[in-house]
C-alpha cells in the first residue's frame, strides 16, 4: 500500500514540479536553496537534491536563466530568473490545469 | 567556488555526485555539481547541520539517476548491464575455444589431408578457413543478444544457453570444449533474470563460496588420505587457492568473484597448452569457474549499480499498478 502511495506521489510531482518552480520564478528570481527548501517543506519534491538536475534540463530548454551574484560577504549563489519561453509554458500549464482540476476534484469528493 | 572550506562529508558527497554525473554531458553535470555545491554551502550558513544537508539531498546516485532522466539519457539498468558484461566474457571465451578448435586441435577438424591428392589441395585449403569459421558460430550465437532489440534479449540469451548444451552434449569430443561456453552462457542467462528478481543476498554469497572451495576440499581429503600426493606447491595451488577464493566469494567480497574468474580462466589455458589425463576435469572445472566468478562479480555489481530511492524508476518501464492492491 506505501508502495502504491509513493508511486503514485512520485507520478503527480513528475508533472507539476517544473511547473512549480517556474510559477515560483514568475514572482522573483530565487537561489537554488530557497527553491529547494519551499518545494521540499511542501511535500512537492522527494529531495532536494532531484531539483537540480530538473534546473539543469529547463535551463537547457531555455524557461529559465540563470546568473551568479557575488554579495559582500558570503559565497556567490546562483539565481534563477525565468525566460519569456518559461511564461509562455506556465500560462500553458495553468490553462490545462484549471480545465483538468475541477474534473478531477469533482471525481475524488466521495473518495474522500 | 571549491575554496567555500565545506566539511569533509559535504566534499565526498560532491566527489561522488560528480563520478555519478560521469555518463552525462560535461555541461549540465557541472552545473548540478556547483549548484548543489552551492546548496550545501547556503544551507550551512542558515545553520543546518551537514549531515541533515546531505540526507536532504538525497543520495547522490539518485540524484544522477534524475539527472540521467531529466536530459533523456538511458536509465541506468544493473540487470542489463550484468548481461552485456556477461555476454561479452562469453563471446571472448567462445572465440578462445574456436581458436583452440581450429588450431591447437588439428585432428579434430574433419578434414582428411591423405585423402586428398595434388589437385584437391585447393579445396582443402578452401574447406580449412570455412571450418575454422563454423567453429566460431557458438561465439555469435551468444553474442547476438549484444545487438538483438531489448524485449528479445533475456530469451534469445536463454534460447543460446539451451542451444549450446545440447550442440555441446552431442558434439561429442568437440562438444567437450564448447562446455566452458555453455555455462557462461547460462550465466549470462540467469543473472538479469535472477537481479530483476531481486535474488541475491547471503545465502547466495555463502553457497558460491561452498561450491568455489570444494575442489580445494575435495584435493585435501584426497591428499589427506594418502591417495595422492600433493606437493607444497600442489598444496598451495589446488587446496589453499580455491579456499581462499571460496572465503572470499562466501563474505561477498567482489575481488574474490574476479579472482574466481580469472583462476578458472587461467586453469582452461594451462589445461589446453599442457594436456594430461585428467584435461577434461580441468578443462571443466576451469569453465565451471569463469562462469560462476564472472555471473558473480557481474550480479554484485548490478546490485551496486541500482539507484537506491528513485521511486521514479519503476514508472518509467511500466505503468504505475492501480491502487488499492
Amino acid at each position: 500500500m506505501d508502495g502504491a502511495r509513493e508511486r503514485i506521489t512520485t507520478n503527480i510531482r513528475k508533472g507539476v514540479l517544473e511547473y512549480c518552480v517556474l510559477a515560483l520564478l514568475s514572482r522573483r528570481d530565487m537561489y537554488g536553496l530557497e527553491l529547494a527548501e519551499w518545494l521540499a517543506v511542501r511535500g512537492l519534491t522527494a529531495s532536494e537534491g532531484s531539483l537540480y538536475p530538473l534546473l539543469a534540463r529547463m535551463r537547457q530548454a531555455g524557461t529559465v536563466e540563470t546568473r551568479w551574484v557575488a554579495p559582500e560577504q558570503g559565497h556567490a549563489r546562483r539565481y534563477y530568473t525565468i525566460t519569456d519561453q518559461g511564461r509562455a509554458h506556465l500560462r500553458m500549464f495553468a490553462a490545462v490545469w484549471r480545465e483538468i482540476q475541477p474534473h478531477v476534484d469533482e471525481l475524488m469528493v466521495e473518495e474522500t | 567556488m571549491s575554496d567555500d572550506g565545506l566539511p569533509e562529508a559535504a566534499e565526498t558527497y560532491l566527489r561522488a555526485l560528480d563520478a555519478e554525473l560521469s555518463e552525462i554531458p560535461p555541461d549540465p553535470a557541472r552545473e548540478i555539481v556547483a549548484d548543489v555545491r552551492a546548496h550545501i554551502a547556503d544551507a550551512l550558513d542558515g545553520g543546518r547541520d551537514i549531515a541533515e544537508i546531505l540526507a536532504g539531498l538525497g543520495g547522490a546516485d539518485a540524484v544522477a539517476s534524475q539527472a540521467r532522466e531529466e536530459l533523456g539519457l538511458p536509465v541506468r539498468d544493473g540487470a542489463e548491464r550484468a548481461a552485456r558484461t556477461l555476454s561479452v566474457v562469453a563471446v571472448a571465451a567462445g572465440v578462445l575455444i574456436a581458436v583452440c578448435v581450429s588450431f591447437l586441435l588439428p585432428s579434430t577438424v574433419p578434414v582428411d589431408p591423405l585423402g586428398a591428392d595434388s589437385g584437391e589441395q585447393g579445396v582443402v585449403r578452401r574447406f580449412g578457413p570455412g571450418i575454422a569459421m563454423l567453429t566460431l558460430l557458438p561465439a555469435l550465437l551468444v553474442a547476438a543478444p549484444l545487438v538483438l532489440p531489448g524485449r528479445v534479449r533475456g530469451a534469445a540469451r536463454f534460447a543460446a544457453a539451451t542451444v549450446l548444451t545440447v550442440a555441446a552434449c552431442a558434439a561429442g569430443e568437440i562438444g567437450l570444449y564448447y562446455f566452458p561456453l555453455a555455462l557462461v552462457a547460462w550465466a549470462a542467462a540467469i543473472v538479469p533474470w535472477a537481479v530483476r528478481r531481486g535474488a541475491g543476498g547471503r545465502w547466495w554469497s555463502y553457497l558460491t563460496g561452498g561450491f568455489v572451495a570444494l575442489p580445494g576440499v575435495l584435493v585435501a581429503v584426497a591428499s589427506a588420505g594418502g591417495s595422492v600426493g600433493v606437493g607444497w606447491v600442489g598444496a598451495a595451488l589446488w587446496i589453499a587457492g580455491p579456499l581462499a577464493a571460496g572465503a572470499l566469494c562466501a563474505y561477498g567480497i567482489r575481488a574474490g568473484y574476479a579472482a574466481t574468474a580469472l583462476a578458472g580462466a587461467l586453469v582452461m589455458i594451462l589445461s589446453m597448452a599442457e594436456r594430461g589425463f585428467l584435461f577434461a576435469a580441468f578443462w571443466l572445472f576451469g569453465g565451471l569457474y569463469l562462469a560462476i566468478g564472472a555471473g558473480a562479480y557481474a550480479a554484485s555489481r548490478a546490485a551496486d549499480g541500482e539507484p537506491a530511492g528513485t521511486t521514479g524508476r519503476p514508472a518509467r518501464t511500466r505503468p504505475a499498478p492501480a491502487p488499492g492492491g
